[in-house]
């Protein structure tokens, strides 16, 4: 238990320090209001706390998953997108894969924290399985420990980009942002990342399977920064 | 007799309260895109439903002609009982929508 319980505090101390993203882009329209945030309701004491990364940690150790509204399923959905189209509600921590006859597969995410969201309207411009995670130049500056992989971190279970990857682009051009699985599966429903789109693997390998490059992603975020070309 | 009565009793209640506990831990589960009354995490600040906010964009571009046929959704609220307030920016500008919670569109103002 005292294994697992140190491997959460590192990955609480390396999610705020090993974001798979830095913020070099050109944003429009920067207005940084505050978060929104998940809460869960606290049977002992009946009242609804802030789902911060402390408690999610604790919520993941004890049920070994995240919340049941983060679990992977089918809703109802109605809009005029076409199948296949990606929608990401950054406030409430869902990604939604359009299918026919107004549903959708709900997936629960973990998106930017603090000034790292976004929102905007892109699309899939590239897949990768276990993909290699190369921390930029920033993020070696913020966190010392990350310069062991200057030269890309291969994939595998250990590597925070997880299993699945799929890489967003506008137009032609990388956004440098992706939506990967994870190896900090208990920070689902957080908004802890440095702007990529995080789910547990089993989600993002699911996803990956369904989606096709060139899929239109539709991203959603109160207040966040807006990625130019909107 | 009487302790055996009351050894089944004892089992009923424990049978009750199990059942109880199951059906209460079922009404946590949603299928639904919008937050039920008996859900277990929600948002600290309650926005429109996401498939509402695309409904609102999509409506909007119709409405307006948008070219390029983008609309974005930036941020939402309620606004009265039953509606939420949508706001949306484009290329060349921004408008507010209302939309019901059955998913009618009730006004489209460009801002």
């Amino acid at each position: 238990m005292s294994g697992l319980m140190s491997k959460l505090a590192a990955g609480l101390r390396a999610a705020f320090t090993w974001g798979p993203a830095a913020l070099v882009l050109t944003l429009a329209g920067v207005a940084m209001a505050q978060n929104v945030g998940t809460q869960i309701y606290d049977n002992t004491n009946r009242k609804w706390v802030d789902y911060t990364p402390q408690v999610a940690a604790r919520y993941y150790r004890i049920h070994g998953q995240a919340p049941e509204e983060f679990q992977r399923q089918v809703v109802q959905f109605r809009t005029a997108e076409k199948p296949g189209t990606i929608i990401i509600d950054g406030d409430r921590h869902f990604l939604y894969l359009v299918l026919p006859n107004f549903q959708a597969i709900r997936y629960g995410i973990g998106v930017g924290r603090e000034g790292f969201g976004w929102a905007g309207i892109v699309k899939v411009g590239r897949k990768q399985e276990w993909p290699t995670w190369t921390p930029p130049k920033e993020m070696i500056e913020r966190d010392p420990d990350s310069a062991k992989w200057a030269n890309g971190m291969p994939g595998g279970p250990d590597n925070p980009l997880g299993a699945r990857a799929l890489y967003i682009y506008e137009g032609n051009r990388d956004t440098i942002y992706r939506i990967h699985g994870t190896n900090q599966p208990w920070s689902i429903g957080l908004n802890i990342s440095s702007g990529c789109i995080r789910m547990n693997n089993d989600d993002v390998t699911d996803l990956y399977s369904r989606v096709e490059i060139g899929a239109k992603v539709i991203v959603l975020m109160q207040g966040a920064a807006l990625y130019k070309g909107v | 007799m009487t302790r055996s009565h009351s050894k089944g009793n004892w089992k009923l209640g424990i049978g009750c309260a199990t059942a109880a506990g199951l059906l209460l831990i079922g009404g946590c589960n949603t299928s639904s895109s919008n937050a039920g009354a008996s859900q277990t995490v929600r948002t600290s600040e309650e926005t429109a439903p996401t498939d509402l906010q695309l409904l609102c964009a999509s409506k909007t571009v119709e409405k307006l002609q948008i070219s390029g046929g983008n609309a974005l959704p930036v941020s939402s609220a309620r606004s009265g009982e039953q509606a939420y307030q949508v706001n949306l920016t484009f290329e060349g500008g921004q408008a507010t929508c209302i939309i019901d919670e059955s998913g009618v569109v009730q006004s489209i103002t460009p801002v």
